[in-house]
């Protein structure tokens, strides 16, 4: 398997808290992998600082060997923009957007023409919502808004997906269903996954689990 | 990124509205006071104006009684004295002065009726529109011809007059026990100006029905080269003259009014002042609207956006939503200026021109005068102008703050 990202040191402190601790870690191509803990032990926030969404303390953040940690917020948008998608527990879409539109949105800054809109709608194909593209969120289920935050994530090809508690805002069924679409999509399109969550059950369907506790990896 | 405006307005309509209802109501405020200051001012040039003039000048009568109610025939307008030739020579050598004319206002009382009457000097009646004064009267003719300088018992008519007594050019009519022709009907330009009257003579004739010998008149109008210099020449014919009554546009603003004063002194002030407010209130909820956008900041920066796609949304959000509130606010301007033109504007305070009492003559139809306000594209130019780079203004310094948040805070929001 190829390296896919892995950090190096990673630290964050916010003042004198420290949210993570000198983590060592490493997702493959094609590999599931879940960071699991409870409230509290660090797990969001070294998701996002695997994402370039928060900036380290200490440490590295590699990507297909490159060092994103020297990355300024320009640079680290569009990193995120060609490499990684990202799915969050609130599914944080644009409410007032349709949801073809939402899948297009991260494209919107160059312009979304023909081919956009075809390979957006394609993306809500993949993700079985081919039926809603013109329905807004507000009028689409919580595991519909998580669809499309999916097929959002999904919309540039990414190499690998960072997701924070993808099925904590959704019951049993259709959380199962949204776990079933990653390894799909992880078969189907080789699509990397990194999930974020407190979630046993979710934890026991990756290929591999890192445990966290205050901070640090501890398995 | 045009779709995504178009939806954020038309799905947060109320919002959106709350952020263009202030430049709308800045906008219509400055075009409307723009309107109305244009206006006063345009109604109050236009008595002196039309007859090409700046300056009418009459000596006012101290010693004039209410026993003089009482005079039947001509006479001279109460609390009117008279003037001469020689003096209105005098003016002609005042610095500044480009042109004088004398004139007769007199009043004619009958029985039941009175008319007013006003002999004009047509010496330079041939020059036309380059003569100051009545004889311009000579333009307005719109049924028969005026009167040329070598003419005498002949009359022209104020085609409301006419209408309500159905006099014709070749008719004859009695003023002051006098029989005259009617030789044309004229139509007063704007409904009232300092020429006004129901009749119009050869000043002679006029100086004949009144007993008076023929250097008598009580109008002299000036017109001035420049007009910064009006106040001038008033203050030179003073000292020449004594004690006289000048009329100038600055004083038919001071007897129109409180509004007409204050719209002329302040009009603009207030004009940018609303603009101003307007745009303030806009750039609050501007800033507001984007600051409770943060969360949706954070997902643009998530999903791949750079700061620069932030600031150009925003902006670009910010310039539509104040175009918009510039177009709804000229229609709102637009409504206020159709509404100021239907206020009556009071010109009868014109001094002599009408009989301060009731007679045929002010059961004539007239023209109803109305305040000239009119929609001044420069005012809308300017106020879109500022509207809408205030606006994208206001929106690119929330937008700046907005693209400055980390995505992982501004996902927190």
């Amino acid at each position: 398997m190829n390296k896919l990202l892995s950090a190096e040191g990673l630290s964050k402190h916010f003042g004198a808290v420290t949210a993570v601790s000198n983590i060592d870690l490493q997702i493959n191509s094609g590999e599931i992998v879940a960071i699991m803990g409870r409230s509290g032990s660090g797990k969001s926030t070294a998701m996002h600082l695997l994402a370039g969404l928060e900036s380290p303390s200490d440490g590295h953040v590699f990507y297909q060997g490159k060092d994103i940690a020297g990355l300024n917020e320009d640079e680290l948008a569009l990193w995120r923009r060609a490499n990684i998608g990202l799915i969050f527990q609130a599914f944080h879409l644009i409410p007032t957007l349709s949801a073809l539109e939402n899948v297009a949105f991260p494209l919107y800054p160059d312009g979304v023409k023909t081919a956009e809109r075809d390979r957006a709608a394609e993306r809500l194909a993949m993700v079985g919502l081919a039926d809603r593209a013109t329905h807004r969120p507000s009028r689409l289920s919580g595991g519909e808004q998580q669809r499309v935050a999916i097929a959002r994530a999904l919309i540039n090809n990414p190499g690998l997906i960072l997701a924070d508690e993808p099925t904590g805002n959704l019951d049993t069924e259709t959380g199962n269903e949204i776990l079933a679409l990653f390894h799909r999509l992880r078969d189907e399109a080789g699509v990397s996954f990194l999930i974020v969550t407190h979630d046993d059950e979710v934890a026991a369907t990756a290929d591999r689990v890192i445990r966290m506790k205050d901070g640090e990896i501890v398995a | 990124m045009f779709n995504y405006l178009t939806a954020d307005i038309q799905h947060r309509f109320g919002r959106a509205m709350g952020s263009l209802i202030g430049v709308a109501l800045g906008v219509a405020l400055f075009i409307a006071l723009i309107a109305a200051g244009n206006g006063f001012r345009e109604a109050a040039r236009q008595p002196l104006a039309d007859i090409d003039a700046d300056i009418l000048i009459s000596r006012p009568d101290n010693a004039g009684g209410a026993a003089a109610q009482t005079t039947r025939g001509v006479r001279q307008p109460f609390g009117l004295s008279l003037l001469t030739r020689d003096e209105a020579d005098k003016l002609q050598n005042v610095d500044g002065v480009g042109g004088v004319s004398g004139g007769l206002l007199l009043w004619d009382f009958g029985a039941n009726s009175y008319q007013t009457v006003l002999g004009i000097d047509v010496t330079d009646a041939s020059a036309g529109s380059a003569t100051v004064g009545p004889a311009q009267a000579a333009d307005w003719i719109v049924n028969g011809r005026f009167f040329t300088a070598d003419e005498t018992d002949v009359i022209v008519v104020d085609r409301h007059y006419a209408a309500f007594f159905g006099l014709k050019p070749g008719e004859e009519i009695e003023v002051g026990r006098r029989p005259f022709t009617v030789i044309g009907i004229i139509e007063v330009p704007g409904g009232k100006q300092a020429a006004a009257a129901n009749f119009y003579l050869p000043l002679a004739d006029a100086q004949a029905l009144a007993g008076l010998d023929g250097d008598q008149i009580n109008q002299i109008y000036l017109r001035v080269d420049e007009a910064g210099d009006v106040e001038t020449v008033v203050d030179d014919s003073e000292q020449l003259l004594g004690d006289i009554s000048a009329m100038t546009e600055q004083s038919i603003v001071q007897v129109m009014g409180g509004v007409a004063q204050v719209s002329d002194r302040f009009a603009a002030v207030a004009a940018f002042a609303a603009l101003l407010g307007g745009l303030i209130l806009t750039a609050i909820t501007l800033s507001a609207g984007i600051n409770l956008r943060a969360g949706e900041v954070g997902v643009m920066k998530a999903v791949g956006w750079q700061a620069r796609d932030v600031v150009r949304l925003f902006t670009a959000e910010g310039v539509m939503l104040s175009f918009l509130g510039t177009l709804l606010g000229i229609l709102l301007g637009w409504a206020a200026i159709w509404l100021l033109g239907r206020i009556p504007v009071d010109l009868t305070l014109l001094a002599g021109t009408t009989p301060d009492f009731g007679g045929v003559a002010g059961e004539v139809e007239t023209a109803v005068y109305t305040l000239p306000a009119h929609l001044s594209w420069n005012a809308v130019l300017l106020a879109m102008g500022t509207a809408v780079s205030g606006g994208g203004l206001a929106s690119l310094f929330s937008a700046r703050r907005a693209a400055r948040l980390k995505p992982a805070d501004a996902l927190r929001q």
